[in-house]
C-alpha cells in the first residue's frame, strides 16, 4: 500500500550534443490503492515517466516520493516496486516455476514462504499446468500472466505495468484486462499502467493522467476526461469514436456572445468578453448529437456512409466542408445522400480556443460586456 | 514453359555447384589419397588414381618407425609433441579471450561510452594487420624479454587472432539479448553482476561456444606465428609438416600424413558444429 508522488520532475536526454526533453515539470500523485492509467501517443514521455518511477532512469530534476520516502537515489530493489514489461522479459532459460521464485530468490526468502506465495500466486493466476515449462513453449496469453505472477509474487508496495496487453491479439486482451482489473481490486495494491490505448485507459482506471509532448495535459477519472476535456488534444485523444471538431467564433449581438459556426449552432456564453481572436473550435462527441426535426436542429447535413455496428449504427454526415460522425440508435433508417438533423445534447458542447486550443468554460453566468 | 526453363537453370545450378565442390575439394582430396601412396605412387608421372594404399607414413610419424621408403631420412620428427602443442597453444589463448573478452563485448553491447564505436573498430584492425609485417617487431621484443620459444609467448601472440573476434561476434550476441531482461533482473533484486552472470550468460551460452569453436580453428590453423617465434619446444603441428623436408629428401607422404592428421579435429570440429558457425559469423559481424 503506498503513495506515489511526482513533484516537478524534469528528464533530459542528451545524445550527439542534443538534448530532449523527455518529461517537463512533472506534477502528479497516485494514490494509495488508485489504479492510475498514464496515456498518451508514443513519445509522449509516459515510459519514461514509469522508468524513472521505477528506477531504471535517472531523474533530472524534481522528486519522486513512493511511501512519502524520496526514492531518487534508491535502487529499483530498495523502492520495493514490481514492473511487468511490455515484452514480458521472461527468463527464456529458466522454468515458469523458476521464474515466478527468481525475485524471491534474490531476496532470500525462506523456503517455506515461498512456496506458499508460489501456490498463491499459480492458484490466482491459473497457472498449474504450465509450471514446468519453459516460456518459449507458452502461448502469448500464458507468458503475459507468468509475467503478472512474477511481478506480484514479491509483493510489491506499486505495481507498475508497462503497455501489457500491446502483445496480445484482440480477444485475449479483453480477458487479460479483466484479469489484471481483478487483480487490482483482489490485491489492493496501487496500480500504475501505461498504455497508448484510451479503450484500455478507460476500462481499468481509478483515474488517467494524459500526457503529450512530454507534458501531463489532463488528470481526471474517465468521465472527467469525456466530460471536461481540458484542450483540444485531451479532446481529441479520448473517447471513441473520435470526437467531432468543427471550426466556429464568437459574436457578439446585443450584448451577449454567441458561439456560432457554419452551421447553424448559436448558444449564449455568459462570457463577459472576448479574449484574442475569437476564433474556436467546438467539439461535440458523436453520442452527443440526437436526431431530430429540421426545426430545432443544431446542425443540419446530408447523410454519406451508415455503418452497422450491432446494437447501435454510426451515421457519417457532411456539413459543409466536414465530414462528422454520430452514433445512432439501430431502429433509424437513414440512406446515402438524405438530409439529417441533429441537437447536440445539453451541455455536451466543448468549446476550445483556437489558438491555445485549451478549453473556454463558458458555462459560468455574468454580465456581458462586449469589446 | 516456365517450369522447363526453371528446370534447365536448376540442373545448371547444380552443375555449378558441382565444379566448385570439385574445385575446392580437389586439394584435400589429393592431400588425402597422397598420405595412403607409397612414395614411388606419389612421384610417379601420369599421376595414380588406383594404388595400393599403405599406412607407412603414419607410422613414420606417429611411432617414429622409419618405413622402408623414408629410409635415407636422418631427422625424426617427435609429431605428437607438437600436437601437445598446437592443443595447449590454441586452448589457452582461447580461454584467455573469452576471459578477456566476455566482459569486454558485453561492456560494447550494452555501455554507451565515450569513443566506444573507435575502440571497437580498434580491435578489428588488429585483424587487418597482415601477421608478416608485425612478427619481425614482435621476435625482436621477444628475444629481449625472454619469451621467445615460450608457451606464454605464444599464448599471447594469438591474442591478436583470437581476441578480436571474440570480442566482434560475441557484441551480436549481447546486442540480441533485450535490455527489459536486464530490467527486469534489477526490479527482481539483483546486482549488475548477478544479472551477467544469471540472466546473460545462461542466454548467450549456445554462442558463446561457437564462437569459441571457430576461434579455436583459426588459433589451430595459424602457422606463421608458431614458426617466427617458437622454437621446436612450443611450436605447433602446422609447423611440424616443415620438418619433413630434410635436406637430402622432401618426404611428401609424411608431410601428406602429417596434414590429415593435423587438419582431422577442425574438420570434424567444423562438420559438427557447422549449424552453429554460420549462426555466430552471420549474427555477430556482420551484422554491424
Amino acid at each position: 500500500m503506498a503513495e506515489v508522488r511526482i513533484e516537478h520532475v524534469y528528464k533530459t536526454f542528451r545524445s550527439k550534443g542534443k538534448e530532449v526533453e523527455a518529461v517537463k515539470d512533472l506534477n502528479l500523485t497516485i494514490r494509495d490503492g488508485e489504479f492510475m492509467v498514464i496515456l498518451g501517443p508514443s513519445g509522449c514521455g509516459k515510459t519514461t515517466t514509469l522508468r524513472m518511477i521505477v528506477g531504471l532512469e535517472d531523474i533530472t530534476r524534481g522528486k519522486i516520493y513512493i511511501k512519502d520516502r524520496a526514492v531518487n537515489d534508491l535502487t529499483p530493489q530498495e523502492r520495493n516496486i514490481a514492473m511487468a514489461f511490455e515484452t514480458y522479459a521472461l527468463y527464456n532459460h529458466l522454468s515458469v516455476k523458476e521464474n515466478l521464485l527468481f525475485p524471491l530468490k534474490a531476496r532470500k526468502t525462506p523456503a517455506d514462504e515461498q512456496e506458499t506465495r508460489l501456490h498463491k500466486i499459480v492458484e490466482m493466476l491459473e497457472m498449474e499446468d504450465i509450471l514446468n515449462m519453459k516460456p518459449s513453449q507458452l502461448s502469448g496469453g500464458q507468458q503475459q500472466r507468468v509475467s503478472l505472477g512474477r511481478a506480484l509474487i514479491r509483493r510489491p508496495d506499486v505495481f507498475f505495468l508497462d503497455e501489457p496487453l500491446s502483445h496480445l491479439d484482440i480477444n485475449l486482451r479483453i480477458n487479460a484486462r479483466n484479469r489484471i482489473k481483478r487483480l487490482h481490486a483482489e490485491s489492493m495494491t496501487t496500480m500504475v499502467l501505461v498504455t497508448h490505448d484510451q479503450l484500455e485507459a478507460m476500462a481499468l482506471a481509478d483515474r488517467i493522467a494524459v500526457m503529450n509532448f512530454a507534458e501531463l495535459q489532463q488528470v481526471g477519472t474517465p468521465r472527467e476526461l469525456l466530460d471536461q476535456p481540458v484542450n483540444l488534444f485531451v479532446a481529441g485523444f479520448v473517447g471513441e469514436p473520435a470526437i467531432n471538431l468543427l471550426t466556429g467564433r464568437l459574436i457578439c449581438e446585443q450584448d451577449e456572445i454567441y458561439i456560432t459556426d457554419d452551421a447553424k449552432i448559436r448558444q449564449k456564453t455568459g462570457l463577459k468578453k472576448i479574449d484574442g481572436s475569437g476564433q474556436i473550435v467546438l467539439g461535440i462527441r458523436p453520442h452527443d448529437l440526437i436526431i431530430c426535426g429540421e426545426g430545432e436542429a443544431d446542425l443540419a447535413g446530408q447523410v454519406e456512409v451508415v455503418e452497422f455496428l450491432g446494437e447501435q449504427k454510426q451515421i457519417t454526415f457532411r456539413v459543409g466542408e466536414n465530414l462528422l460522425t454520430s452514433i445512432v440508435s439501430v431502429s433509424t433508417k437513414f440512406e446515402q445522400g438524405q438530409n439529417i438533423y441533429f441537437r447536440v445534447r445539453n451541455g455536451k458542447l466543448h468549446v476550445f480556443d483556437k489558438q491555445t486550443e485549451r478549453r473556454l468554460d463558458y458555462q459560468h453566468k455574468g454580465v456581458s460586456v462586449c469589446r | 514453359m516456365v517450369s522447363i526453363k526453371r528446370g534447365k537453370n536448376d540442373i545448371l545450378g547444380d552443375i555449378l555447384l558441382g565444379l566448385i565442390f570439385l574445385f575446392f575439394m580437389f586439394p584435400i582430396y589429393w592431400v588425402f589419397t597422397m598420405a595412403f601412396k607409397s612414395d614411388s605412387d606419389i612421384l610417379i608421372w601420369p599421376p595414380k588414381f588406383i594404388f595400393s594404399p599403405t599406412l607407412a607414413h603414419f607410422k613414420a610419424i606417429l611411432f617414429n618407425q622409419l618405413s622402408e621408403q623414408s629410409v635415407g631420412a636422418t631427422t625424426t620428427v617427435n609429431y605428437l609433441g607438437y600436437f601437445k602443442n598446437s592443443l595447449i597453444v590454441s586452448i589457452s589463448a582461447v580461454l584467455i579471450s573469452l576471459a578477456v573478452g566476455i566482459p569486454a563485448a558485453y561492456a560494447f553491447a550494452r555501455y554507451n561510452f565515450k569513443g566506444r564505436e573507435n575502440l571497437f573498430f580498434n580491435f578489428l584492425t588488429f585483424r587487418f594487420a597482415p601477421e608478416m609485417l608485425v612478427i619481425i617487431p614482435i621476435y625482436l621484443i621477444y628475444q629481449r624479454l625472454g619469451l621467445y620459444d615460450t608457451y606464454t609467448g605464444l599464448i599471447w601472440v594469438y591474442q591478436l587472432i583470437t581476441l578480436p573476434m571474440i570480442i566482434w561476434i560475441l557484441r551480436g550476441y549481447f546486442e540480441d539479448v533485450s535490455a527489459d531482461l536486464e530490467d527486469a533482473g534489477l526490479l527482481d533484486g539483483y546486482s549488475r553482476l548477478n544479472i551477467a552472470a544469471r540472466i546473460v550468460l545462461p542466454i548467450v551460452k549456445p554462442g558463446i561456444a561457437a564462437t569459441s569453436l571457430l576461434t579455436f580453428i583459426y588459433a589451430w590453423n595459424n602457422f606463421i606465428f608458431g614458426m617466427i617465434l617458437g622454437g621446436t619446444g612450443v611450436q605447433p603441428v602446422t609447423v611440424a609438416a616443415l620438418q619433413f623436408i630434410s635436406a637430402d629428401k622432401l618426404r611428401f607422404g609424411d608431410m601428406a600424413a602429417a596434414s590429415i592428421l593435423a587438419a582431422l579435429p577442425i574438420i570434424i570440429l567444423a562438420v559438427y558444429t557447422q549449424k552453429y558457425l554460420i549462426r555466430g559469423l552471420s549474427l555477430g559481424a556482420v551484422k554491424q
